[in-house]
């Protein structure tokens, strides 16, 4: 699983989710990166929504990326 | 927030009747007009008397707070739209609050309220915000049930809470929701009904969700007391306290409610209003603000439930009486200022919690109130 963050050309610290602003250095124009999932931690179950769908019943995950931040993913 | 030397009061209350399918006669103004006109009839004034306005609506645009404050005729020396959802009600009264204070305005209408038809809620939803959009839409997460379930399982695994433990906590609403006849479910809830309710996304059941409703609810904040003098306390403000890089388990409360205690004994509080869009949240709130220990959430949980002191969402919060989109925002405080106004009550607690930044509410705040005689 890959995931589309930022990091800071100034300082190196990466963001997930995507950042306006490097609050470690105050710079603006981060540049895209992709970090992967390092774990999947919990999983649930979705059978159904406020919205028709013939997609349910889907498996959302949370993830940890491999620079500490949680992030949503489809199994 | 430094002492206030002048007193500012909740002069009145008001909320609509909540619909989940809204007639053909009713719209987002027209709600918000409701309950406007509510906060006249409760306080005595006439629309000429009101300077300050703010609102808080998912489904009012393309109009906003002027354009509403055109539609009721209003000259106004205030203004304020208010665009935190459930914790836009304690963050407008904040500023509304300071208003009064520094005498820029005496009498301000603080509303909020939504009309979903349709579609409405779903585009709501999948178009909450751009992290929305970009990041959970695109792979079928459909509002943010999936992502409170992954939160109660995180929870449940922290505190060490069953979902009989959430269960106790839903019935208990729903008790509460016997007495408001605004609330759209007020018969009493069993366990083995909490139990069996379809499945929403594990672990979370139907009744762990807030129905979706429509209505409004609105507070008079001025420079004068209603029939019952209910003052504002403290108002304090966390968000984006954990830089969205935590669980959602702890939320900005717990950075305010130290603070918050100074004003207030915690133990002296008759009447709480917990922010209720999910049980984990209810829970999560009562840690932060001491009422629960996490080691032993579930015993406390029970005994604060069974003791009744202080008395948690009264009306039967959200959970029974429906989530009116950006309104919610403003029923608990609506709950707590009715139990003062209504009881031997005479000191509440409000917070408000929401608008999911990516994985759960960026947005705590916290509001004492207290009747003065």
């Amino acid at each position: 699983m890959k995931f589309t963050g930022n990091c800071c050309t100034t300082c190196g610290v990466t963001f997930f989710p995507p950042r306006a602003l490097c609050d470690q250095c105050g710079k603006t124009r981060l540049s895209d990166c992709t970090l992967s999932a390092d774990s999947v931690l919990l999983v649930t179950e979705v059978l159904r929504g406020p919205g028709i769908s013939h997609e349910f019943p889907i498996q959302i995950e949370l993830v940890q990326l491999t620079n500490g931040s949680l992030a949503i993913s489809r199994k | 927030m430094l002492p206030s030397a002048k007193q500012v009061f909740i002069r009145a209350s008001a909320q609509t009747a909540y619909s989940k399918r809204p007639s053909a006669d009713i719209s987002t103004i027209s709600v918000l007009a409701d309950a406007f006109v509510a906060l006249l009839e409760s306080s005595g004034l006439a629309a000429k008397d009101i300077d300050g306005l703010a609102v808080s609506s998912f489904t009012l645009a393309p109009d906003r707070a002027i354009d509403l404050a055109v539609k009721f005729g209003l000259k106004l020396s205030w203004i304020m739209d208010g665009g935190t959802g459930g914790a836009s009600g304690v963050d407008m009264s904040q500023h509304a609050f300071r208003a009064v204070e520094s005498g820029d305005a005496h009498n301000i209408a603080v509303l909020g309220g939504d009309v979903f038809r349709d579609t409405d809620f779903i585009n709501l939803v999948e178009n909450y915000n751009r992290n929305t959009q970009e990041l959970l839409t695109p792979i079928g997460v459909q509002g943010p049930n999936p992502l409170f379930s992954l939160l109660t399982q995180r929870q449940m695994q922290e505190f060490g809470l069953t979902k009989e433990d959430y269960g106790h906590l839903v019935i208990h609403q729903r008790k509460m929701a016997a007495t408001n006849p605004n609330a759209l479910y007020r018969e009493s809830l069993s366990m083995d009904e909490y139990l069996s309710a379809p499945e929403v996304s594990s672990p979370l059941g139907m009744f762990d969700c807030v129905p979706v409703a429509s209505g409004a609810n609105g507070v008079l904040i001025s420079n004068e007391p209603g029939d019952t003098q209910v003052v504002i306390r403290k108002i304090l403000v966390a968000h984006n306290f954990d830089q969205h890089q935590g669980d959602g388990t702890v939320t900005g409360l717990s950075q305010i409610s130290d603070a918050l205690f100074e004003v207030m004994d915690r133990d002296s509080i008759d009447v709480v209003a917990l922010y209720d869009d999910y049980p984990a949240i209810v829970i999560a709130q009562l840690a932060d603000l001491g009422f629960i220990s996490r080691s032993t959430a579930s015993a406390d949980l029970r005994k604060l439930l069974s003791h009744g002191r202080p008395l948690m969402n009264s009306s039967g919060g959200q959970l029974s009486s429906g989530q009116c989109g950006a309104g919610a925002g403003l029923h608990g405080m609506v709950e707590v200022v009715s139990a003062l106004c209504n009881s031997t009550a005479t000191r509440g607690l409000v917070t408000g919690y929401g608008m999911v930044a990516y994985r759960y509410g960026a947005c705590a705040n916290a509001m004492l109130l207290e009747v003065i005689k």
